[in-house]
This record gives C-alpha cells, sequence and structure tokens, in this order.
C-alpha cells in the first residue's frame, strides 16, 4: 500500500479545521491511517491511497481514553484510528452517525484543557526567552566589540521585541477563543500564528552564531543563550526526526 | 459541590438519568434515548463517556455490574432526588405556562 506523509502546521485549537482538511483529503483519494504531533512543527498525517470517497473525521479530545470509551465511540459508528497527544483521531462513512460531542458545555472544557495544558505553553516560554534576549542585546556591557556586532546586536535585539510581543498577543487571543467558545469558527486563527516557530528559529541560531563566534557581546548572559540555542535546534532536529518514523 | 455544579440539568442528563432508571449499559443508553424522544435527543459518545464519569463520581449513579466487560449503571437515590426535582421544576414551568394561557 501507497503511504505517504505529510507535515500541516495546525495548531491543536484549530482542530475542528483539522477536521475538515481530513474529509477534503479523503474527497481526493487519501485516508488518514496514523496521525503524530509535534510542538515544533505540528502535525504529521500519514496517508493511504484509497478511491476517492467521502469520510467523517472527529478529533474528540478527552483525556482518559479507556476500553469504555473506545467501545462507546465504535458501537456509535466511529472507527478509532490513532491518538495522538491526548486527541483521538476517529472517522465514519456514515453521514449520520452522532457526534462524538453534543454538549457544548463538556466540549468547552476539554478545549480550555487541552489548550492551557498544551498549547499556551510555546508562546509564553517564547515570548519570554525573546524578550530575555532583547534586554540582553540592547544593553552591550562589552563596550571592545566591534561595531558590527554591535548592530548586529542591536538588530537580533529590537526583532526579538516585536516578536516577544507578537508571543503575548498569541497567548491573549489563546484566552480569548476558549473564554468566547470560538475554536470553531472559521477565521479565528490567523495562518501566521501556526508559523511562529519559524522566527523563532531563526532567532535561535543567529543568536547561536554571535555568542559563540570569538568574544561575546554580553558575557555570562549570552553564553547562556547560545547554549540554549543548540539546546533548542538540537531538540526540533530530533523532534523531527521522530515524527517522520 | 455536587450540587452546586447541577443546579438544573441539561436535557441529556435528565434523559440519561430518566433512561437509568433500570440498569443500563453505554450504547444502549443512547440508542433507547433516542427511541424515546423519537430523534431528538442524541448523546454522543463522548459526550456519554464523560457524563457517566461525572455523575458516578458525584454518587448520582452507580455501577451495578459488568457483563461481557460492557459495564452497567443505575441511578442511586441521590441520583433519584435530583430527578425528581427537576421533574417537579420542569412540571412548574409547564403549569405557570399553562396559567399565563399558553
Amino acid at each position: 500500500m501507497k503511504k505517504t506523509s505529510i507535515q500541516v502546521p495546525f495548531l491543536v485549537v484549530e482542530y475542528k479545521k483539522i477536521e475538515k482538511y481530513l474529509e477534503k483529503q479523503a474527497s481526493i483519494g487519501r485516508k488518514l491511517v496514523d496521525a503524530k504531533y509535534s510542538s515544533f512543527q505540528g502535525f504529521f498525517f500519514t496517508f493511504e491511497k484509497i478511491e476517492p470517497q467521502e469520510i467523517k473525521y472527529c478529533i474528540d479530545l478527552t483525556e482518559k481514553t479507556d476500553e469504555e470509551y473506545l467501545e462507546l465511540c465504535k458501537d456509535s459508528g466511529w472507527e478509532y484510528i490513532c491518538s495522538t497527544r491526548k486527541m483521538n483521531f476517529f472517522s465514519t462513512t456514515d453521514r449520520n452517525a452522532i457526534e462524538i460531542q453534543t454538549d457544548l458545555e463538556i466540549e468547552a472544557e476539554l478545549v480550555e484543557k487541552a489548550i492551557y495544558r498544551r498549547e499556551i505553553f510555546k508562546p509564553i516560554l517564547y515570548g519570554i526567552i525573546t524578550l530575555l534576549i532583547a534586554v540582553l542585546y540592547l544593553n552591550p556591557i562589552d563596550v571592545n566589540t566591534t561595531t558590527l556586532r554591535l548592530y548586529v546586536a542591536r538588530f537580533i535585539g529590537l526583532f526579538c521585541i516585536g516578536y516577544g510581543i507578537f508571543c503575548f498577543a498569541m497567548v491573549i487571543k489563546l484566552f480569548y477563543i476558549v473564554k468566547n467558545r470560538i475554536w470553531n469558527k472559521d477565521k479565528t486563527i490567523t495562518p501566521i500564528f501556526r508559523h511562529m516557530y519559524y522566527p523563532f528559529t531563526l532567532i535561535m541560531i543567529s543568536n547561536c552564531l554571535l555568542s559563540l563566534s570569538s568574544d561575546s557581546i554580553n558575557g555570562v548572559g549570552s553564553y547562556f543563550f547560545g547554549f540554549l540555542a543548540i539546546l533548542y535546534i538540537v531538540l526540533e532536529v530530533v523532534n523531527y526526526i521522530r515524527s517522520k518514523q | 459541590m455536587a450540587r452546586e455544579q447541577l443546579k438544573t440539568l441539561t436535557e441529556q442528563m435528565y434523559y440519561l438519568l430518566l433512561v437509568l432508571q433500570t440498569p443500563n449499559f453505554g450504547y444502549a443508553i443512547m440508542q433507547e434515548v433516542e427511541q424515546l424522544t423519537k430523534g431528538r435527543v442524541a448523546i454522543g459518545a463522548g459526550t456519554l463517556y464523560a457524563l457517566l464519569g461525572r455523575f458516578e463520581k458525584e454518587g448520582i449513579i452507580q455501577q451495578v455490574e459488568e457483563i461481557e466487560r460492557k459495564k452497567y449503571y443505575q441511578i442511586t437515590t441521590l441520583g433519584n432526588q435530583l430527578l425528581q426535582e427537576e421533574y417537579q421544576r420542569l412540571t412548574n414551568l409547564v403549569i405557570d405556562g399553562r396559567e399565563k394561557g399558553l
């Protein structure tokens, strides 16, 4: 059986959109067989080639999934596919199958848990790190450094401030979505939020190069962030390799 | 705590308790609710799973037996009390409506 793997940078909060995306894939002959989630790159979906057909997908955020739960879903017509990071993927070809969640109150609780425990951590962490880097690079204490390096440091510093603000805007946005229960609306998340790890990687790489090139700008501080940057890059590479398998 | 959360039951909770007056298991509950309401009220699998877990924790229902890996639940005295109160509340709504000429 021919399989294809596709990386899609969806956020957990967009799970309703993912359902629609998967349904669209089924209509062009790709059936989901496996899903993996990495907080760095988003989702990795593995598809199997089939005849184009209408398949309904449901992603359920129930955390404790035991035999009783899976049996209930199976009995009500939903075929279990896989789970990744406490997101359970189901599919059905029965157009009249009852949705897995029929109570908005309960679904809201599940979404709230999923966002607060898994999604909000990333922008908060990124925001704090970049703002710290900004403080470090905008106040160079080593006056003996070259002018070029100083300008590069200032540039990174300013970029970090912008990015940090962006991260906290995202945190506020996530709170807003959960509080107003608008996660199933189409335009809640602008695609730019999905790609927020790209600039962060860029910051980390430039930070790494700058702090490791001969004398450092800010002594111990930038060595610390240089170390952090290397750690981050290694983690990201490991994550990427792992989700590819 | 339990009473605080469940001052009024949602439709799905009400029908779930109604059906559980006799011991019943997961999927059969879903079907019975659907039959009883002629398809008007449907309880999804995930919602039912969450409700069963919550009600059991709060002592409103209890597991009575397990046959062929299927867990059978039944309403408790506390649950019955809740159901009666809700029934009374709903009856009052209808009576008040009638008095106002509906």
